[in-house]
Order: C-alpha cells, then sequence, then structure tokens
C-alpha cells in the first residue's frame, strides 16, 4: 500500500466507523483486523479504515453495549479478539442504517439538483 | 487501579494480534516476512497514538488524573510543612467556628418534629388588641411570636379548657387536636425525689402526634378522665441516664408531688426534641392535675387560659380553611355570652403556626443571637479565606518556573487548574477535618455555657449529623475554591519564554495587580483586627468591672442554694415552713467551714427581683410608691454583711408575731426618697392600696443592689421571710463550693424529700447575669486573637517573599558595603508601613463604631484612649515581629551565594 494508493482512497466520514462495524458484525462474529479487511473489501477498496482508529472505535462501541468481545482464535491458529453483535447493536444498528440513507438521500438530491441546474 | 491496567495490557494484546494478523495475510500474498511486519505497521499507524486514545477514552480517566493530582499534591504539601500547617489552621479555625454555630442553630431551629408528616401540624395562637379579662393567662415561651410583651397587640398561644373541646369538635377540618401544659414537679422513682419538668397532656396527645412508646404505652383517652388510675410516661434521655435503661421500672409506682403514678411506659429516644433544646422528662394526663397540683385553674372555667393547642390538619385541607373554621366559632364564643373575655371590639383572631420544627422555644430566644454570630464568624471565615488566597498568590509566584517548565512540555492548562485546584481543595478538607474537631468542642462548650446561665434548665443537643457534616463539607469544597481559584488561574497564566530563561530560582515577578492585592488583604487584616481586638479589650473591662463592681455586700467566700419543702407535703404558706427554714439554718451555720448562715425568698444579683406597692397612711391611695421587695430570714444582713444604718435588724419574734403591723427593714435609698431627712425608725406604711398600717420600719440598712450587678440600687423593703421556697446563703471560711456534700447532707437530714436547687456561689450567680457581656467579650477576644494571627501571618508571608525575591538584590547590596541594619530596614520597611496604616485606619474605624456596644459596656467609656492605646502597641508590636523575623534573614544572605545565584 503506497502513499497514492492510499490517497486514492475515500477517507471515512466522522461517525460513520461505527456504522460500517455493526454493519459488518451482522454476518457473526469477527476479529479487528477481519473487520477492516472486511470494510475495504466490501466498499470495493474505496474506502480507507486506518486500522490505528478502529481499535478505539471498537472500545466505544464496547462500552455503549452494542458489541460484546471474547478472545478466541483465529481461522490461521492465531489468538485474536472476536466482537459480535449485541441485540442493542442491532436496534443502533437499524436506527442508524434508516438515518444514514435519509442523510445520504437528502444529500444527494441537493448535489443532483446542482448539478442539472449548472 | 488494577481493572486500569489488565485492560491496557488487554488492548495491546489485542494490536499485537491484529499486526500479526496481517503479517500473515502479506505473507500469503508474497511478501517476506520483514516487508510484511513493516506494512502491517505501517497500515496500522502508531500504536502508542492508538494506545493513548484507548487510555483517554476511558471512563475512569478523571480519576487516575485525580490521583495523580493528589499524590503530587500531597508531595508538594509534604515539602513546605510550615505554609501548610499555617493554612490547614487557618481553614480549620474559620470552618470551626461556622460548624460549631451551624449546629446550634442546627439543635435549636433547623431539625424537625420527630413525628410522622410534621408538616401538618399546627400551633394555635390569638391575638387581640387588648389584653382578655381572663382569671389566670399564661404565655408560652414557644409561642411564634415570642412572649407578647413587647408587642402592641397581646397575644398568646393559651386557651382555656371550653375552647379546646370546641376546637376539637371542628372534624372536618382537623383530624386530631391535642393540648398540653408545662409544669415541673417533684417526682420520684427510686432514691430521692428531683424536680423534673414535664407536661400535662390529653389524652389524644401521642396518638395524634403518631408518637410511640420505645417500652410499655404511651397515653391514651382512657388515661384523660377523671377517676382514671392515675398513671406517668417518663421520657427515654430520663429513663436512660437517671434509671439506667432499667425495664423493670414499668408498672412500678412513682410519686409526683409525693402522689403515687404507676409508670405505664418509656418514650421513643427521640420525643424528647418535642421543644428542641428544653428537657421534658414525663407526662401525666391532663385530668390528673388536680391531683397533683390542687391549685391549677379548673378543666370548666372558660375565664383560665392555660392550654396550648396543636392541631393536625386533615389531609387536603388548606391553612386559610381552617383558619375561618376557628375564627368562626372562637370570635363569637369569647367575645359574647358568659364565657366571654373580650370585648367585641378587641377584634381577637387565631393564627395557626406550623409546627414541623416542634415548640422552639429556644429558637425565639437564641436564634437571632445565633444567626448574629453566624454572621460573625462568616466574615473570619472570609478573612481567613482572603488570608490563605494571599499566601497562596505568594506561593504561586515562588512556583512559577515550575508552572513555566509543565506549560513548555505540554501540559494542558486547564490540567494545571485542577491539579492547583486539587491542591487547595486538599488543603480545605484537611482544615474542614480539624475544623469538625474544633466545631464539636466549640459548640459543646457554647451549649455549656448556655445551659450553665439559663434560668430553665436547657438540653441543647449539638451531637454530628448529616446536616453538620454537610454543612462543613459544602463550605470546605467553597472555601477551597474560593481560594485556591484565582491563585490556580494565575499560576496557569504564565508566559514560558520569559521565565524559563531566567535562571534563578525566584527570579520570578510577582505582577503589580496581585502585589497590590496582596497589601491591601494585609492592610485589611490589620484593620478588623484592630476592630475586634478594641471591642474584645472595651468588653473585657466591662466584665472586670462588673466583676469587681460593689454590690453593697461582700459576694466572695458566699454559698447560695435554694431548697424546695413542695415534695414534703408542706403548703406554700404551712407555719411549719418558718420552723423549718430555721431548723435548716442553725443546722447549716454548725457546719464546719460555715461562719453564718441566713435565708432569702430570692437570691440577691440572679436577674430576677420581687416588687410591690405602698403609700403613707392618710395619703389618698392613688398616690402610690413602687419599690423592690425581699423576704428574708434572721441574721440576713449580719451574713450577707450589709451593714445596719439605725434600728435594728429583725430578731426571732419578729418571725413569730402575726399581730400589728409587719416590722421591715428598709434601705437608705428608701428612707431616703420617702421621709427625706426625717428619722424613719417606727414610721407606718401601708402595703399596695389597701387603707390598714400594714408595715412599720424597724431599721435602715446600706443600699445594696439587687436585681443585677448592673443596677443601681433602688428603694428596697426586706420582710420576715416565712415560706416553703427559700434560697439560702452560707458565709465560708475557705472555698465555698469544697462544703457542697456536707450541705447536701445537712438538708438531707432535716428532711429527705427537700430538694436543693441551683446551688452556686455569688460570684457565679453575678457571672449568670453578665454572660451576654462574657460570652461576647470571650468570643470577640478569641476572634480578635485569630484575626490577629492571620494578619501577622499575612505580613510575615509578604515579607518573607519580598526578601526571596530579592536575594539577588540584597547580595550585590552587601557585596558593596551595605550595613545590615540599612537590609534589614530595607526588606522590613514595606511590612511596617503597611502595618502603619493598618493600625491608623483600625483605630479611626473603631473610633467610629464603639459606641454601638454602649449599651453592653460598664465602667469604660466607648472611646477608652487606654484601651486604643493597649491594642494599637500590641498590635504594632506584634506585627514588627511578624516583619523582623523574615527581614534578619536578608541580612544572613551570603553575598557570595546570592551572587552565584544568577
Amino acid at each position: 500500500m503506497s502513499t497514492q494508493e492510499a490517497k486514492a482512497r475515500l477517507e471515512l466520514l466522522q461517525g460513520t466507523l461505527h456504522l460500517l462495524i455493526l454493519r459488518t458484525l451482522i454476518f457473526g462474529s469477527q476479529h479487528g483486523q477481519g473487520i477492516a479487511r472486511a470494510i475495504q473489501q466490501t466498499s470495493e477498496e474505496e474506502l480507507l479504515v486506518e486500522h490505528g482508529a478502529l481499535y478505539p472505535a471498537l472500545q466505544r462501541l464496547e462500552e455503549r453495549g452494542w458489541i460484546s468481545a471474547k478472545w478466541g482464535t483465529s481461522a490461521n491458529n492465531r489468538k485474536a479478539r472476536f466482537y459480535s453483535l449485541t441485540l442493542a447493536g442491532r436496534k443502533q444498528l437499524v436506527k442508524e442504517t434508516t438515518k444514514w440513507k435519509r442523510l445520504a438521500a437528502a444529500i444527494g438530491r441537493i448535489l443532483g439538483s446542482q448539478t442539472k441546474r449548472s | 487501579m488494577f481493572r486500569r491496567k489488565r485492560i491496557s495490557n488487554d488492548f495491546s494484546a489485542e494490536i499485537e494480534a491484529h499486526i500479526q494478523l496481517e503479517t500473515a495475510r502479506l505473507r500469503e500474498q508474497g511478501l517476506s516476512e520483514d516487508e510484511a511486519q513493516a506494512a502491517a505497521r505501517r497500515a496500522f499507524g502508531n500504536v502508542t497514538r492508538a494506545e493513548e486514545r484507548f487510555y483517554e477514552s476511558r471512563r475512569w480517566l478523571w480519576w487516575d488524573h485525580l490521583q495523580q493530582d493528589v499524590r503530587f499534591s500531597l508531595r508538594m504539601l509534604r515539602k513546605s510543612p510550615g505554609f501548610t500547617a499555617v493554612v490547614v489552621l487557618t481553614l480549620a479555625l474559620g470552618i470551626g467556628a461556622n460548624t460549631a454555630i451551624f449546629s446550634l442553630i442546627n439543635a435549636v431551629a433547623l431539625r424537625s418534629l420527630p413525628v410522622p408528616n410534621p408538616q401538618q401540624l399546627f400551633l394555635l395562637q390569638w391575638t387581640a388588641r387588648q389584653e382578655p379579662r381572663a382569671n389566670y393567662f399564661v404565655r408560652y415561651a414557644g409561642c411564634p411570636s415570642g412572649s407578647g410583651r413587647f408587642l402592641a397587640s397581646p397575644t398568646a398561644c393559651s386557651f382555656s379548657y371550653p375552647m379546646f373541646e370546641q376546637v376539637r369538635s371542628l372534624r372536618d377540618v382537623f383530624s386530631g387536636v391535642l393540648s398540653f401544659e408545662r409544669a415541673n414537679a417533684a417526682v420520684r422513682v427510686s432514691g430521692s425525689p428531683g424536680k423534673l419538668w414535664g407536661m400535662y397532656v390529653s389524652g389524644d396527645f401521642f396518638s395524634t402526634l403518631g408518637a410511640r412508646a420505645a417500652i410499655g404505652r404511651t397515653l391514651d383517652g382512657n388515661d384523660d378522665v377523671s377517676g382514671a388510675e392515675p398513671v406517668i410516661v417518663l421520657s427515654y434521655r430520663y429513663w436512660q441516664s437517671e434509671l439506667g435503661s432499667d425495664t423493670s421500672v414499668l408498672g412500678k409506682t412513682a410519686t409526683v408531688n409525693l402522689k403515687p403514678f404507676r409508670i405505664v411506659g418509656i418514650t421513643g429516644s427521640d420525643f424528647a426534641d418535642f421543644d428542641p433544646g428544653v428537657p421534658v422528662d414525663f407526662w401525666l394526663p391532663l385530668a390528673s392535675q388536680s391531683i397533683v397540683n390542687p391549685h391549677s385553674p379548673s378543666q370548666t372555667d372558660p375565664h383560665s387560659l392555660w392550654l396550648y393547642l396543636l392541631a393536625r390538619l386533615k389531609q387536603g385541607v388548606k391553612r386559610s380553611r381552617a383558619e375561618a373554621e376557628l375564627n368562626g366559632m372562637f370570635v363569637p364564643s369569647t367575645t359574647s355570652g358568659p364565657a366571654a373575655i373580650f370585648k367585641a371590639d378587641d377584634a381577637p383572631r387565631i393564627t395557626l403556626y406550623n409546627a414541623a420544627d416542634g415548640l422552639a422555644s429556644l429558637r425565639t430566644e437564641y436564634a437571632r443571637p445565633l444567626y448574629v454570630l453566624m454572621t460573625a464568624v462568616g466574615l473570619i471565615l472570609l478573612l481567613a479565606c482572603a488570608n490563605v488566597a494571599g499566601l497562596m498568590l505568594a506561593r504561586s509566584s515562588a512556583r512559577q518556573k515550575e508552572m513555566a517548565v509543565r506549560n513548555a512540555v505540554g501540559a494542558a492548562r486547564w490540567r494545571i487548574v485542577q491539579q492547583l485546584l486539587t491542591e487547595s481543595l486538599m488543603l480545605s478538607a484537611a482544615g474542614g477535618a480539624l475544623g469538625i474537631l474544633f466545631a464539636v468542642l466549640g459548640a459543646r462548650s457554647l451549649a455549656a455555657f448556655l445551659s450553665a446561665n439559663s434560668h430553665v434548665p436547657l438540653q441543647i443537643d449539638v451531637g454530628i449529623d448529616w446536616h453538620i457534616l454537610g454543612f462543613a463539607l459544602v463550605v470546605s469544597i467553597v472555601v477551597g475554591v474560593l481560594f485556591g481559584l484565582a491563585p490556580a488561574l494565575r499560576g496557569s497564566r504564565v508566559d514560558v519564554a520569559p521565565i524559563l530563561k531566567l535562571s534563578g530560582g525566584h527570579s520570578g515577578t510577582m505582577p503589580r495587580q496581585s502585589a497590590h492585592l496582596g497589601n491591601i488583604l494585609v492592610v485589611a487584616q490589620v484593620v478588623i483586627s484592630i476592630l475586634v481586638l478594641v471591642g474584645a479589650g472595651l468588653l473585657g473591662r466591662t466584665v472586670l468591672n462588673l466583676e469587681r463592681a460593689d454590690a453593697g455586700f461582700k459576694t466572695g467566700n458566699l454559698l447560695l442554694f435554694g431548697v424546695d419543702m413542695t415534695a414534703s407535703g408542706l403548703a406554700i404558706d404551712d407555719p411549719r415552713c418558718d420552723k423549718l427554714n430555721r431548723e435548716l439554718q442553725n443546722r447549716l451555720a454548725a457546719l464546719p467551714g460555715v461562719s453564718s448562715a441566713s435565708y432569702s425568698l430570692a437570691p440577691m444579683l440572679s436577674g430576677g427581683l420581687a416588687g410591690g406597692e405602698f403609700h403613707l397612711p392618710g395619703a389618698p391611695s392613688s398616690s402610690v410608691h413602687s419599690t423592690d421587695l425581699l423576704s428574708v430570714g434572721p441574721g440576713f444582713f449580719e451574713t450577707m454583711k450589709i451593714p445596719l444604718v439605725a434600728g435594728r435588724t429583725f430578731t426571732k419574734a419578729d418571725f413569730e408575731s402575726s399581730a400589728g403591723p409587719k416590722p421591715i427593714v428598709v434601705n437608705r435609698t428608701f428612707a431616703r426618697t420617702v421621709f427625706g431627712n426625717d428619722n424613719p425608725l417606727g414610721r407606718v406604711l401601708t402595703e399596695g392600696r389597701s387603707q390598714t398600717p400594714d408595715w412599720q420600719i424597724i431599721g435602715v440598712v446600706g443600699d445594696t443592689k439587687y436585681e443585677n450587678i448592673r443596677k443601681e440600687a433602688e428603694a428596697t423593703v426586706f420582710t420576715p421571710h416565712k415560706y416553703r421556697l427559700s434560697t439560702f446563703a452560707l458565709r465560708t471560711e475557705g472555698d465555698p463550693k469544697a462544703i457542697v456534700s456536707l450541705v447536701r447532707d445537712a438538708v438531707g437530714r432535716v428532711n429527705p424529700d427537700f430538694f436543693m436547687l441551683q446551688v452556686m456561689t455569688q460570684t457565679e450567680e453575678i457571672d449568670r447575669t453578665i454572660y451576654q457581656e462574657r460570652l461576647v467579650a470571650t468570643l470577640s477576644a478569641l476572634f480578635g486573637l485569630l484575626a490577629l494571627a492571620l494578619a501577622s501571618i499575612g505580613l510575615y508571608g509578604l515579607v518573607a517573599y519580598g526578601v526571596a525575591r530579592r536575594t539577588h538584590e540584597i547580595g550585590v547590596r552587601m557585596a558593596l558595603g551595605a550595613q545590615r541594619q540599612k537590609i534589614l530596614w530595607l526588606t522590613a520597611r514595606f511590612g511596617l508601613v503597611l502595618t502603619l496604616i493598618g493600625v491608623a485606619l483600625g483605630l479611626g474605624v473603631a473610633a467610629g463604631v464603639t459606641h454601638y456596644l454602649q449599651s453592653l459596656l460598664y465602667g469604660v467609656r466607648p472611646l477608652d484612649s487606654w484601651t486604643f492605646a493597649c491594642i494599637a502597641i500590641l498590635l504594632s508590636c506584634i506585627a514588627t515581629l511578624a516583619c523582623y523575623i523574615p527581614a534578619r534573614r536578608a541580612t544572613r544572605v551570603d553575598p557570595m551565594l546570592a551572587l552565584r545565584h544568577e
């Protein structure tokens, strides 16, 4: 991963990392590195997840009770901390997804109309 | 914290795991081990930063900071133990004084009645334009508007029994109405009888209040009917302290004024607080009052106002509605018909007063002076704060370099403020903790002082409770922030570069603004100390003058005590009383160490007096003179050492004869004002407004003060004393208190049912009547010395700081050959000038305000130059010392060291 590569990718908007983590965990429990990978892959390598920022975010989500964690063993037999969605986290995900879709649609409408006019 | 460590390590392990997973993935993509590791780390970014972010996101961060700050503050404070001790002690005195006064206020004014729903309880009080025309009329000290004596319209809380029954019938507004009367009686449970304060209460007293018995039962309606078995309930306090919590007293018989009563219960442990501070030790049914006290007002008489009524409002009923219903009934029944005690235009009215806090006899008496004292100690606390703030300010200047370093290495400003505030709060917390100790001691001695000087027994419970602890805590925090904030804000606002460039440890300069503030604080402290000390000096001289004042008789070596014969069943004017009085006199006079003994109705100089009226025979009865009156036993003038001027004093025969006019002795003022230069001996007077001659003068004695030591002697008539209650006076050869047990035995041998009241020396009796002067003098002396100590500390700090700051300059001067005296003057001058300004200002202000003390002073003028001069000299000496000590240190500066300093 060179710097140029990184520059080409989109940086995450403030507050969206939470949503992405929750969304990723809907497929089952996963460790931090796996979450970072998954976000990058599902976004077709468009999004940049700074790995260092991921862990404090995971910590916050855990404190809020949206995800829970326990140590386990990864597929290639390494020790890792596995996160899974809690019931509260599931609700939060629904809430934030709706919010985000409305926001994206609204912004999209404004930007779309401007493009038409110009 | 253990929890933090585990999680933090756990977090690091997780990051490590991530990097290994990432490395493994990259290796699968074909990178070498080293390349994969480096790439994984690069992708992760700054590991330490992530760990820090994790650490900062945690909720316990403030706790870690607090722990750091506390540890650091402890280190800093331990490094300057003198500073710490002075600050803590100053704050402890300030907080302690406030907490002590607060705990007294709490004891008499703030505690709620210990019964369910006290806010529903209301005390009935009436007001009218004229005094009621009643046979018997009691004013009660617990009445909200005071005794009513000084008010324009008469008011009281006393009602007749028929009125009580009427009020009780208002069942739609009141869920219960109770009545009571306070009384004292000779009560004996076991051993010798004691004079106790108690209450006669209606049968529904306890049930309406909702008070339960600790053991046995309380009184109920069946006890309060005439002919019921006489029963008594005792207070928990009495049961505990006098009966040793013995449960077997239940069912036993107690005697009340020699009449038997069965003990049926002990009240709950907190119920004695019904009237905070005034002990109630027993409760009797209202119906039994006629058994105990045959002279008590009749229950059917509508013209005797003697009962206090307390009503419990029904749920949801407004006070205004209850008042309207009460007055709708009270006004017509008291202004017309056979039970009328008012005229219609007297406009009598009943008001309801909330009794949630109890009856508060003491609140009406002491609350105002206590609030005044609270203001005074509040000022002292502010002074202490100002002082500590000054010290902290000087210290923060000395610590500027430390602050600058911390700032330079990246400490956030709020972290520095937080740390300095932690330091202040720790100081104030230590001060508060020590202050609570001072408060307990102070409140106890103040309460003891008040009850020792009170005429009714007091029992002020100043024990520590949550109110007091809360108060001390809040005061400590407020104080800590108050004195800590300014220095902390200043300490955090340092300009790093110039301070760090200066290499000397003390080179930081105090900004002009705070230097001015410091000077003003010191001058203000000197002014306040002068003010308080002048007041203390004037009052101290007043107390000395009062204690040395000539009473007209010898006040030293005189033991006084009352002997009450009530419990032996004698009527108030039983002819046997005279014989018993004289038997007691003979036995007491024969005791070793007693040179003579006599008795009178009341003690001299006790703050009370009896008075009477008389007129000359033949003169119209309208031209009455009033005079002070005192009945005395044989040998009274000899025992008291009151000189005989003319005629003779009383002999045995004067007490036995009842025919003809009563022989009286008058004092010199009486003889002069009534008869001028004529010979008063043998003259006959008519007592009161009657027409028969009932007094004949047999002798004239020297003037004596009677009511209190401040009041000059008035015309006084002495009559022979032959009643049930006497105050004995014993002239002793040595310490009067040493023979008290002998005296008790002697009285007990005459009749074991007699009891002794108010045993004290004449000097103590005088002291009791001037307790206000003594209290104010003592407190202002204490506060004055405190203020003086604070001011000296302030001066010391100021000069010491100046010396520290100018070490380099002093070194240069000394190297250039300056004399030590010159250096001394140079450094101390500043403090001395401030002192002089303060002393001059203080004397001026004091001269302007001491006339407010006029009414308290005795034998000393408000502008007494001697007092003013002494205080000025005292203060100047101490202030000079406070400046000299640090200034002398400046003269010991080694020029070489001082110069190398730079």
